[in-house]
């Protein structure tokens, strides 16, 4: 009645209904409770997108999201005949591809500060320790039934709290969950400053929260921070291999921040060239989520799994400096350990402010940022040698 | 089938090496920052630049 030949009402199912409004509600908290706006607000916007029927902007087949067209001539009639949406084309060869994550993490490099952790290279412990929510994670989704190994694994990556390698793992091994477990991922790095600290505060005592730290690290050089990215990268190309595209990038954006001669390198892949790649990120991970694929129980397992990775991860890092603190004449706070949930820098915050109320002379901050920083590189290590076990073996 | 062994070792092994990993960068960027304080003069630059 209201199209030229045909009007959507007559396809809209409650699922629809039910997915325009979560894409409504990521838009409010958003744009209102500016929870992760960056990501949520394309997110919701694509989930809308998508679920308004006979769109076409996504296109969605029996086999799959089909997308391989041999020329772009052939690209233009399949969306002109509506075989294919243009979202399907940006889907295909900027996530499936794994382009747009790994250039978002080079963009994250350039805007990441490593000087927390060179002053305290024990941080990089922490952020191992750390991840340790992503083996409990994996272990329960398995056991669950509800998941194969590939997507038990992408499940438990959420609790590396890292976005980057989550998008990563998850388009190379379970990409049809790919929708689910970024927005969950994301969702819950904008909600660590309310889950986090009961989990702290179950595992340390307020003794242990009101040990001191001198609230300065030691000055590092620039030759330092220009060594480090270098030395992380060998290290952990050497060890794993497959770590290599996201330490990669992560570590040569870092390089262009830190070399004093690239900046104007530096600005371009972290400004709006990281904004554009952000906003398509989020765009593509919305038109993932129609309601037929979004509406599972797979999907509100994922939501209690991720809470439960979070807490493992916290609590991994709250051991790991516990472990450590057995070693050391000066203790450290063990509370920085969980910085190493890397969810930057939410989680420093939150160690921060939980150190304040322990002890109002505590200044946590920049210890605390040194395990958050780790964290990434740890996420991407441990997202590295996942591929590398469930991954055909390529050579070169 | 299930591959237990696999399961294993996602689920142990690959926290144990990211911790083995993340030890060992841990020791190298101390050694080299201890090989670059000793070493390395710091310039006006780094004398300039604020702690942390």
């Amino acid at each position: 009645m209201f199209g030229l030949y045909e009007s959507a009402f007559g396809a809209l199912t409650w699922g629809n209904i039910l997915m325009l409004l979560i894409g409504g509600l990521l838009i409010y908290l958003g744009i209102a409770k500016k929870m992760e706006p960056i990501l949520l607000v394309p997110i919701g916007f694509g989930i809308i997108a998508v679920n308004l029927p006979l769109g076409g902007l996504m296109v969605f087949t029996a086999e799959g999201i089909p997308a391989e067209v041999s020329t772009f001539t052939g690209a233009v009639k399949a969306i002109g005949s509506g075989d294919l949406g243009v979202m399907n084309i940006l889907y295909t060869y900027g996530i499936e591809s794994e382009v747009i994550p790994l250039l978002i993490f080079l963009g994250i490099g350039t805007l990441t500060d490593f000087t927390p952790t060179i002053a305290r290279p024990l941080s990089m412990v922490f952020g191992g320790t750390a991840q340790l929510g992503i083996s409990i994670a994996f272990l329960i989704a398995f056991f669950s039934g509800m998941f194969t190994i590939n997507e038990a694994v992408c499940v438990g990556i959420i609790g590396g709290s890292d976005g980057p390698p989550t998008v990563y793992t998850t388009a190379a091994l379970a990409p049809q969950l790919l929708g689910p477990i970024v927005l969950i991922a994301y969702s819950y790095m904008a909600l660590v400053p309310i889950l986090q600290p009961p989990i702290i505060k179950l595992l340390t005592t307020k003794k242990e929260r009101a040990i001191y730290m001198k609230p300065q690290v030691r000055k590092v050089s620039r030759l330092e921070l220009t060594f480090f990215p270098i030395i992380i990268f060998i290290v952990a190309a050497l060890l794993v291999p497959k770590s290599v595209p996201l330490i990669g990038m992560f570590m040569f954006g870092n390089l262009l921040r830190v070399s004093g001669v690239t900046e104007r390198l530096a600005h371009a892949a972290g400004g709006v060239f990281l904004d554009v790649l952000t906003f398509l990120l989020g765009l593509t991970v919305g038109v993932l989520m129609p309601a037929e694929v979004f509406l599972k129980p797979q999907t509100l397992a994922i939501v209690g799994l991720a809470i439960v990775a979070f807490a493992f991860s916290t609590a991994g890092g709250i051991w790991g400096a516990k472990i450590v603190n057995l070693f050391l004449k000066e203790k450290i706070n063990p509370m920085i350990g969980a910085a190493g949930v890397s969810a930057i820098p939410m989680s420093a915050r939150v160690v921060q402010k939980l150190g304040q109320e322990a002890n109002p002379r505590n200044f946590l901050l920049m210890h605390a940022m040194g395990p958050n920083m780790a964290g990434a590189i740890a996420t991407s290590v441990h997202a590295g040698i996942f591929l590398g076990m469930l991954l055909p073996s390529i050579s070169g | 089938m299930t591959d237990w062994n696999l399961i294993a070792n996602i689920a142990g092994s690959t926290w144990g090496i990211t911790v083995l990993v993340c030890a060992i960068a841990w020791l190298v960027a101390w050694v080299v920052g201890l090989v670059i304080q000793k070493t390395v003069k710091p310039t006006t630059e780094d004398k300039n630049s604020t702690k942390g």
